[in-house]
């Protein structure tokens, strides 16, 4: 069993072996990061295919630090990529116009799995998802959002608005028993 | 009740261990992702391809042109040089034996390419008498003697004493072996060849640029040396053949003898010269007296162009008859004769494509082509599946190259029409995916709503398939070619045709959402053609020839398949296209 420093040092050399160990180790945390932005099975394994393949050929930029942070940075902006690529369309809401939600549903979260809430989170507008998850789930600023993706912090914060009041909405028609007692 | 922030690290928190599992097989296709990233072997075929068309910018015909052999100018060069050396002559003889090629024919003359004159030789020696007193000219060789033969040096010493011509004794026959100068049309005992005994009677008959006619029997009496020597100069003689004689006032040469029979030139019009040794032998035995000068001079300049003929040079020397002397300085007019032996090789015309004369109806060949498919499909049959979002894009290259090879053999029709057959072997990988929904809903959501209504809302599941296939087939396709730009370099063509194809082994590996069902397999055991398709193909190449009986070829083509008569198994008919670059050799034309 190598340490990770021994992988990506053999990954450097172009190492088969620890190619395969990097791989690994990394498979399944990396197949969750591109299963929250892919739309569809098929498009989330685009994602992991073309994001492992950017690690494995630019691995020898990485200079140190979180080599998991370093591997999701590129697996997110692979994804970005890919919705560029599928040119997905939203329009811009102010913030002020969101009307405030009262969202009381922290007892049915908790009784949701993840891939529950993960579908629900999918319902969303393709749009306001994407915005939703670089903020909510991955922690990015709505400046870096705005940088990622190309629009306005402004837009970033409504759209963010926009899919919470979604997501509500959401987890009601996916969920409705969950609602039936309360 | 959670702020929007404790909203957002509750999700955040859900999600941060939340993994999925991998695709299957991802890192054997992510293995063969980073070998085609790093080590783009499959790239060979366009590096071939390159390497050709870098051969065939640099390649360059060999300009055509006729080649002459000198044979007489350069022996002759140093052949008369009175300041050449004692061996000069000798080893003229050796050059000028070593670069003819005589081939009797089979009337004794010479071959068609043993004299070739290079363009750019002229006899650099010539001896013009001065016409101070009537000569007679004869146009026969004579043999040298045997002391003069082994140093025929000797025989152009200035100021030699004339030697006493010897004589032969025969009647009835021609000069050739009288005096010292020997008749290539006659053997060593004065006997005319076979091929001249028609033209014996002839050359006793006319006289030859003279005012007499000499009709006494020529005598020859040969010492034995002189016998053996001449005999060896036998072996090698051969015909000689005078032209310019026929030209009047053109001062024929030749050391004469009394006893000698006139010689009639025109027997020798059309033959060939002597090989230049044996003019240098035979002139070197002429037996000069008095004031002779032999050296270079002025020639007539031979013409500069190839002729498509053979060009012999003789040199006669003008004597007076009377004396047997050369009484002033004495130089040999070369005389060309000029008789239709051998056609130079003409110079191909560049503009010219070449014909069909003289190659081969048939043409063989081999190629490779590297094909990469797309497709196009529909399902075989009425279903409830509804198909969306279909995936043309490859996810990577191998999935969709593959490759065909084959050996062709090729009808030539006419000089730009050719018929194709080939054998082929085609190896094909396609990968399909696409996304499906049903027809019918696969789940309701049953909504109850505040003011007692209900709403139900269908869910249409979606399922994302999958197939990965890989065919290999072995066809027979037909086809033309026709060339519509020719040169002699290459040639530019299209080609059209169609095929038959077998497949013989395939499969498809079908996913379900991502899942792995099953594989499947064809042909069948229980219909080994089960699956044939047909396919069409057109394509534009270039031919460009790299050698005198092959040609390298590049042809782009498409190749469209018609469906298979495999539809009971296969899920959807897939027809697919495939753009390939044959590259191929073909031998034969």
């Amino acid at each position: 069993m190598h340490s990770e420093e021994a992988i990506i040092e053999g990954c450097k050399r172009k190492d088969p072996l620890f190619e395969q160990a990097l791989y690994q180790r990394h498979a399944r945390k990396m197949m969750g990061v591109c299963s929250r932005y892919g739309q569809t099975r098929f498009e989330s394994e685009d994602i992991f295919q073309e994001a492992f393949l950017k690690v494995f050929l630019s691995i020898h930029t990485y200079q140190g630090g979180s080599f998991e942070a370093w591997m999701k940075r590129i697996f997110v902006n692979t994804a970005i990529n890919h919705f560029h690529k599928n040119k997905k369309h939203y329009h811009q809401l102010e913030y002020e116009d969101v009307p405030e939600v009262a969202f009381d549903h922290e007892d049915i979260l908790s009784s949701l799995t993840t891939q529950e809430l993960l579908k629900a989170i999918n319902q969303l507008p393709e749009g306001n998802q994407l915005i939703f998850k670089l903020y909510v789930l991955e922690g990015y600023s709505h400046k870096e959002i705005a940088e990622m993706l190309g629009i306005h912090e402004g837009t970033s914060k409504s759209q963010l608005a926009r899919a919470k009041a979604g997501l509500k909405k959401s987890l009601l028609t996916l969920y409705p028993s969950l609602y039936a007692d309360r | 009740m959670p702020t929007d922030k404790e909203f957002e690290d509750i999700l955040r928190n859900r999600f941060d261990d939340f993994e999925d599992e991998p695709p299957l097989e991802g890192w054997s296709k992510l293995q063969q992702d980073l070998q085609q990233h790093r080590f783009p072997k499959k790239r060979w075929p366009f590096s071939i391809i390159a390497i050709f068309l870098l051969i065939g910018l640099v390649w360059k015909e060999p300009t055509s042109m006729t080649q002459y052999a000198p044979a007489i100018g350069e022996a002759k060069t140093s052949a008369f040089s009175p300041l050449e050396s004692q061996h000069g002559q000798k080893t003229i003889a050796k050059e000028a034996k070593s670069k003819r090629k005589e081939q009797l024919t089979s009337n004794g003359q010479l071959a068609t390419d043993s004299y070739h004159r290079s363009d750019t030789q002229t006899p650099m020696l010539s001896i013009v008498a001065e016409r101070n007193t009537p000569v007679q000219t004869i146009t026969e060789r004579k043999e040298m003697p045997t002391h003069q033969q082994n140093h025929p040096e000797q025989s152009l010493r200035i100021g030699s004493e004339p030697q006493k011509p010897t004589t032969s004794i025969e009647t009835g026959r021609g000069i050739a072996s009288s005096s010292r100068f020997k008749n290539p049309n006659k053997n060593e005992a004065g006997l005319n060849k076979p091929n001249n005994i028609g033209k014996e009677k002839a050359m006793r008959a006319k006289s030859f640029n003279t005012n007499q006619e000499d009709t006494t029997p020529r005598e020859k009496i040969n010492t034995p040396e002189e016998e053996n020597a001449t005999e060896k100069l036998a072996e090698k003689a051969v015909p000689t053949k005078a032209i310019a004689t026929s030209k009047e006032g053109m001062p024929n040469l030749f050391p004469t003898n009394d006893r000698q029979s006139n010689v009639d030139p025109s027997e020798y019009i059309g033959n060939e010269v002597s090989p230049l040794s044996e003019i240098s032998t035979s002139t070197s035995g002429v037996p000069f007296s008095g004031s002779v000068e032999i050296g270079e001079s002025k020639t007539e300049p031979l013409p500069s162009k190839p002729v498509a003929r053979n060009v012999g040079i003789e040199r006669r020397l003008s004597v007076d008859k009377r004396s047997h002397r050369i009484d002033s300085l004495i130089r040999i007019q070369p005389v060309v004769s000029i008789h239709p032996v051998a056609k130079a090789k003409p110079k191909p015309d560049s503009d010219k494509s070449p014909t069909l004369s003289g190659s081969l109806p048939y043409t063989f060949g081999i190629y490779f082509s590297p094909r990469y498919a797309f497709s196009r499909f529909r399902p075989n049959q009425a279903d409830n599946v509804l198909i969306e979002n279909i995936r043309t894009e490859g996810k990577s290259m191998h999935t969709r190259l593959g490759y065909e090879t084959g050996i062709t053999c090729n009808r030539l029709l006419s000089d730009r029409w050719i018929l194709n057959s080939n054998l082929v072997f085609i190896h094909l990988n396609e990968t399909l995916d696409f996304s499906s929904k049903s027809t019918k809903p696969d789940s309701v959501t049953w909504i109850r709503s505040d003011d007692g209504s209900s709403i139900v809302a269908p869910h249409f599941n979606s399922h994302q398939q999958r197939y990965e296939s890989s065919y290999h087939y072995v066809g027979l396709n037909l086809g033309a070619s026709y060339s519509f730009w020719k040169r002699k370099q290459g040639s530019w063509y299209a080609s059209g045709g169609g095929g038959l194809n077998i497949l013989v082994r395939g499969k498809t590996n079908v996913y379900n959402n991502d899942t792995f069902v099953n594989t499947v397999r064809f042909p069948s055991a229980r219909n080994p053609l089960e699956q044939m398709n047909y396919r069409i193909s057109v394509g534009i190449g270039y031919a460009h020839r790299i050698a005198e009986r092959a040609e390298l070829t590049f042809e782009p083509t498409i190749s469209y398949f018609l469906g298979s008569s495999f539809k009971e198994r296969e899920p959807v008919g897939m027809k697919p296209y495939t753009l390939g670059l044959n590259v191929g050799l073909r031998f034969g034309r």
